[in-house]
């Protein structure tokens, strides 16, 4: 017996979109009723809704692709992965296995690298906050680490001299390359204070400058301004090295690949857009192999993506709890996830893929979370096919920032899966009110009446 | 040189002379056949003299100083006093016939060994067979049974005695190894056996199968044993079995037909010369005529050839290199390992993991002269070499990623116009499409192509480093698909012969390895290892070091200096002048004997010992570091750099300190450094 349709109460719409028109058919959606191999109904079931599925092999097919662009373009390549975009130390240990260092931002996110066993000299310590403490930690065990500012430069002095020795560190700079432009880390290059920057360092006689950074900015999906930021680097370690004397080990042009996601406002999506890991290669290697050394000579080019290959590999199950029809005459769908856990809905247009064969009349669908809040919409405006309580949604490329930014409120935050091999492994099991609640106490005070 | 030691013989010389004459000229030995000689104490008298004599003649008149060190010219001179001894009545005259032909033979050597020496052919004792048959001839040979030799009784008695117990043809056997010296009793056979067992395993063999074979031989061709001298059949399988020429299965064939040809000879000698003979002459007798003829012929056609590593079926071996059987195994081993090294160090021409599509003996294009040859190409985790359908050009993942110089060189042509064809056609008449041809200025030239249209930055003249980028992957030629071709030829035509090679390091198939030949559907990648500890061999021109090695021998000093071989080249030299050559790679040294520099069965060099036929150790040290030959680790200021049993050990300041072999126990440890005196 088949299974009866999702019922969709009548209302007469136009159709603005959806008809046969010269451009060719109308949208369809395929329904994504399996994932690597397993039924998305089994998985929910089992495991609960919404539940955040890892596709192993997407995520090493992500990175092996981008390292292979690189790698086969630049003699001395590493990836170093942007721990912030998702720290789960489950895909931080996979990368780890392909070969990939750790890029870190903070102490904590050291320490996530550090308990999984990445040997201290494999870590790139970025971020404009760095404590004393940890600059120390990150020294001794050889980490690479990128100054930001002035004052964090004479924290290191301080380091310097409380270990008795020279350090070997990188500058962070920046260039006007964006509109508006990125300044927030590093020392400009245009005002000069790169320069001063690195003769401040090298004067100072604690530090060795001997790495440049810079970060283009997020999702940056015109190849044209790496080439820039190449260029702007290959200048200014020409000038660097000829006035100073300069010579680097290592270059570090961050992140910012743009992942397979549509950003609000786009105007194609991002299968069209988003560059491939081979055309940021062509943009940028070049380039670089211009610098004033020897091919075999070249410094150690690093960079530090993090949701070009995080983003793909990750999907969210969730389900509908309700559809309704707003007084506008839009239908709205009200689903149990929220943006305590798509925080990147703010960035992105996500697809919503129905999980079972729910007919290919696509209707503009507000797309409310679970939240107990107004702002809690996850999409304005998204085609979606008649649905009905109880069926399951598939919101594909939610690996990067959605996990590592999520936060509990309101709701349990759901458990996440791992497939590789077919094989289902529980990476993070759902959480459990003891688990938030644990570290609170109620002074007996409170509770005696 | 003053006058007097013009004329004076080292005993180290006569002796060797000694053990020439059994192919086993080192000091034991050649003992024992000198004491052979002595079982007619006037006979081995008379060989001393004939030695000396012959040794210092040739000598004052300058013949070749290597060869008169090893002894050659002694030879005939012991061979003179030998047979005369025997063959002729004692009497005054015949000491100064003695000293006459004693001087006629070191002349004659020299005379025959210069005029040999062009050919590389060994004098043998032919001046020994013209001189002794003239001298013969002028004295008369004796009855038999009106010499009265002196036998010292002892060895006549036990002779006697053995004679008595042992059957006469195992007795007739044995004896004949003591023909060699003309001495007619079973000891001296014993002694020249020991002698030649102790010098060469193979040559012992080599020795009794020759005399088997003799025997045979002489038997089916005489009709019984009546006048058996086995000599010339011994003598003729000692310089064939692995003496004169690579003993091998084919060495066995020739050197079994070389013996019985020697057979052939040696009666057919015996009838003209029986013919000849008169009353005044007495019988001539035959001696080792048929061995000299029998080696002259059958080595010089060997000898003529020329040696190419396609034709080593019967390698005839240098004589100033040969030592022993066993020693020439060794050589040749060396010799064809050079033979088939290229002298360009070559790295892969690429960044990255690239794969092979075709490797060296394809099944397309790598055919025929061509058959050395890779074609490397990209393919992803789902093994495509393209994304999308690959109907572009820029779909392929190789084209236009860059292509570098393989080793240093000259720029020698380039071909930048040609066209890229659309992905599955190819064309065929300009096959190489666009091309860099690199010299490296040892003969040796790289050949590259297929590069894109217009891509090649680079122009003849133009001097590349190793990882220098020249162009970039293109589709031009004969290229349905983009990729790299390269091959390494002698001639910098494009569409040479390829020639063998090997790239010195990389990853292949995730794995390090050193010298190799990758295959097809390998996957490759650069090598390059990150270290703060890199150690070398290199630029210590002008320093000794002095190790001292706990070897099979007990304790001794041995002495590395570090100078340049005949081509300007880093080498180390030993205490005793051997030489080894030291080849710098990106990543690792490698420790190459010079193809003359072998242990032989008496030398105790440790560190001949310990690097064998050479070593290839890390340069650039990591702990933990592992290749297809061994692993790194670390302990305390050293790295042990671990290859099979051996362990090496490397001070990150001062280089090698100690070389232990874990399974024969030899140890090799530097004790200090000396600064080489100018």
């Amino acid at each position: 017996m088949t299974e009866k349709k999702a019922y969709s109460k009548p209302t007469i719409i136009r159709h603005s979109v959806g008809v046969q028109n010269k451009f060719g058919r109308p949208p369809a959606t395929v329904p994504i009723n399996r994932l690597d191999g397993f039924e998305v109904s089994e998985l929910a079931e089992k495991y609960g809704s919404p539940l955040f599925v890892l596709s192993v092999k997407a995520l090493r097919d992500r990175y092996r692709d981008l390292k292979r662009a690189f790698s086969t373009r630049y003699p001395n390549f590493q990836i170093a992965y942007s721990y912030k975009t998702n720290y789960l130390k489950s895909v931080c240990s996979i990368l780890k296995q392909e070969g990939a260092w750790a890029e870190v931002v903070s102490g904590f996110e050291y320490d996530i690298a550090r308990n999984i066993e990445v040997p201290g000299n494999q870590i790139v310590f970025n971020g404009p906050y760095k404590s004393h403490e940890e600059l120390t930690r990150a020294f001794n065990d050889g980490a690479i680490v990128n100054l930001d500012n002035y004052d964090e430069m004479q924290v290191v002095e301080k380091v310097a001299s409380e270990l008795g020795k020279t350090l070997e560190v990188g500058i962070r700079i920046n260039m006007d390359l964006n509109d508006p432009p990125w300044h927030k880390f590093g020392f400009n290059v245009e005002a000069g204070h790169a320069f001063e920057a690195v003769k401040r360092a090298e004067a100072g006689g604690k530090l060795k400058v001997v790495g440049l950074h810079i970060h283009t900015g997020t999702y940056v999906d015109d190849v044209t301004i790496y080439s820039r930021a190449a260029q702007g680097l290959v200048n200014f370690y020409s000038y660097i090295q000829e006035q100073l004397g300069v010579k680097l080990k290592y270059w570090d042009l961050g992140g910012g690949y743009a992942s397979h996601n549509t950003l609000h406002g786009a105007y194609l999506p991002a299968e069209q857009t988003c560059p491939t890991f081979d055309q940021y290669a062509e943009a940028i290697c070049p380039i670089l192999m211009s610098g004033p050394f020897q091919a075999q000579d070249a410094p150690k080019l690093f960079i530090e993506p993090g949701r070009a290959i995080i983003d793909e590999p990750f999907s969210l199950i969730t389900s509908v709890v309700s559809q309704k029809r707003l007084p506008s005459g839009q239908r709205g769908v009200l689903l149990d996830s929220g943006m305590n856990i798509m925080s990147s809905v703010q960035w992105y247009r996500y697809n919503f893929q129905s999980a079972q064969d729910s007919g290919t009349m696509l209707e503009d669908t507000i797309v409310y979370g679970g939240l107990c809040m107004n702002i809690d919409v996850l999409q304005a405006s998204s085609s979606i096919p008649p649905v009905r309580r109880g069926d399951l949604l598939v919101i594909p490329h939610v690996g990067a920032y959605n996990i590592s930014q999520s936060w509990q409120f309101i709701y349990l935050r759901p458990a996440i899966i791992a497939i590789e091999d077919g094989e289902v492994y529980v990476i993070k099991k759902a959480e459990t009110r003891d688990y938030v609640q644990g570290f609170e106490d109620v002074p007996g005070k409170f509770i005696t009446n | 040189m003053n006058n007097i030691s013009q004329f004076t013989c080292p005993p180290k010389v006569m002796l060797r002379s000694y053990g020439v004459l059994a192919f086993s000229a080192h000091p034991i030995p050649a003992t024992l056949i000198l004491i052979a000689t002595f079982f007619h104490p006037i006979v081995g008298l008379m060989g001393v003299v004939g030695n000396l004599i012959s040794n210092i003649t040739a000598k004052w008149i300058h013949a070749n100083k290597e060869a008169w060190n090893a002894g050659v010219f002694g030879v005939s001179g012991i061979l003179i006093g030998l047979a005369l001894g025997m063959y002729t009545e004692q009497t005054f005259r015949l000491w100064i016939f003695l000293i006459g032909g004693s001087i006629f033979s070191g002349i004659l050597s020299v005379m025959l060994g210069n005029f040999f020496s062009r050919y590389d052919l060994p004098i043998l004792s032919l001046p020994f067979m013209l001189i002794i048959w003239l001298l013969l001839l002028t004295i008369g040979v004796a009855e038999s049974d009106t010499l009265s030799l002196t036998t010292i009784p002892f060895v006549k008695s036990i002779d006697i005695w053995l004679f008595n117990i042992l059957p006469l043809t195992l007795f007739e056997y044995i004896k004949m190894f003591g023909n060699i010296l003309f001495q007619e009793n079973l000891i001296s056979g014993i002694f020249v056996l020991v002698a030649i067992g102790l010098y060469s395993r193979i040559s012992l063999l080599y020795g009794l199968w020759g005399g088997i074979l003799g025997l045979i031989t002489y038997v089916f061709i005489h009709g019984s044993l009546d006048g058996f001298h086995g000599l010339n059949f011994t003598l003729t399988a000692l310089a064939f079995g692995g003496f004169f020429i690579v003993n091998n299965k084919h060495a066995f064939i020739f050197t079994s037909f070389a013996i019985v040809s020697t057979g052939l000879v040696d009666l057919a000698t015996i009838k003209v010369l029986n013919a000849i003979s008169s009353e005044s002459t007495g019988d001539l007798p035959s001696l080792v005529f048929a061995f000299n003829i029998i080696t002259l012929i059958f080595l010089f056609p060997l000898k003529m050839l020329p040696q190419t590593i396609d034709n080593l079926r019967l390698t005839p071996i240098p004589l100033y290199l040969i030592r022993s059987p066993e020693s020439n195994i060794k050589w040749f081993r060396r010799w064809i390992g050079n033979k088939a090294k290229q002298k360009t160090i070559i790295t892969f021409p690429f960044i990255g993991e690239w794969t092979i599509l075709q490797g060296n003996k394809g099944e397309w294009t790598h055919k025929g002269i061509g058959r050395y040859a890779w074609d490397f190409i990209i393919r992803d985790e789902r093994k495509h070499q393209a994304s999308g359908f690959g109907l572009e050009l820029t779909d392929f993942y190789a084209f236009g990623l860059p292509v570098l110089a393989p080793a240093p060189g000259t720029v020698y042509a380039i071909e930048n116009q040609i066209e890229d064809n659309l992905p599955g056609e190819a064309v065929t008449d300009r096959n190489w499409g666009n091309y860099v041809i690199i010299n490296h200025g040892n003969g040796e030239f790289s050949e590259l192509s297929h590069f894109k249209q217009y891509s090649i930055i680079v122009v003849p003249g133009q001097y590349v480093q190793r990882g220098d980028i020249i162009g970039y992957c293109g589709n031009s030629g004969r290229s349905p698909i983009p990729h790299i071709h390269f091959q390494l030829q002698t001639i910098p035509e494009i569409g040479a012969p390829t020639i063998a090679s090997r790239f010195s390091e990389g990853i292949i198939n995730k794995k390090i390895n050193v010298e190799c030949i990758p295959d097809k559907d390998d996957s490759v990648t650069i090598l390059n290892i990150e270290s703060k500890d890199e150690w070398s061999l290199l630029g210590l021109e002008g320093e000794s070091w002095i190790f001292e090695s706990q070897g099979r021998f007990g304790k001794q000093k041995e002495e590395l200096s570090f100078s340049t071989d005949n081509l300007g080249l880093p080498a180390i030299v030993s205490t005793d002048n051997r030489l080894w050559h030291l080849i710098d790679r990106p990543s690792f040294i490698e420790i190459r004997p010079d193809f003359k520099t072998y242990p032989s069965l008496l030398n105790n060099s440790v560190w001949m010992n310990i690097i064998g036929d050479g070593v290839i150790l890390p340069k650039k040290l990591v702990d933990g570091f592992k290749w297809h030959g061994g692993k790194v680790y670390k302990k305390f200021n050293y790295f042990i750099i671990e290859i099979a049993n051996i362990e090496f050990y490397i001070h990150s300041d001062s280089g090698l300190e100690k070389v232990i072999n874990k399974k024969t126990k030899l140890i090799f440890e530097r004790i200090k450094i000396e600064k080489l005196k100018r």
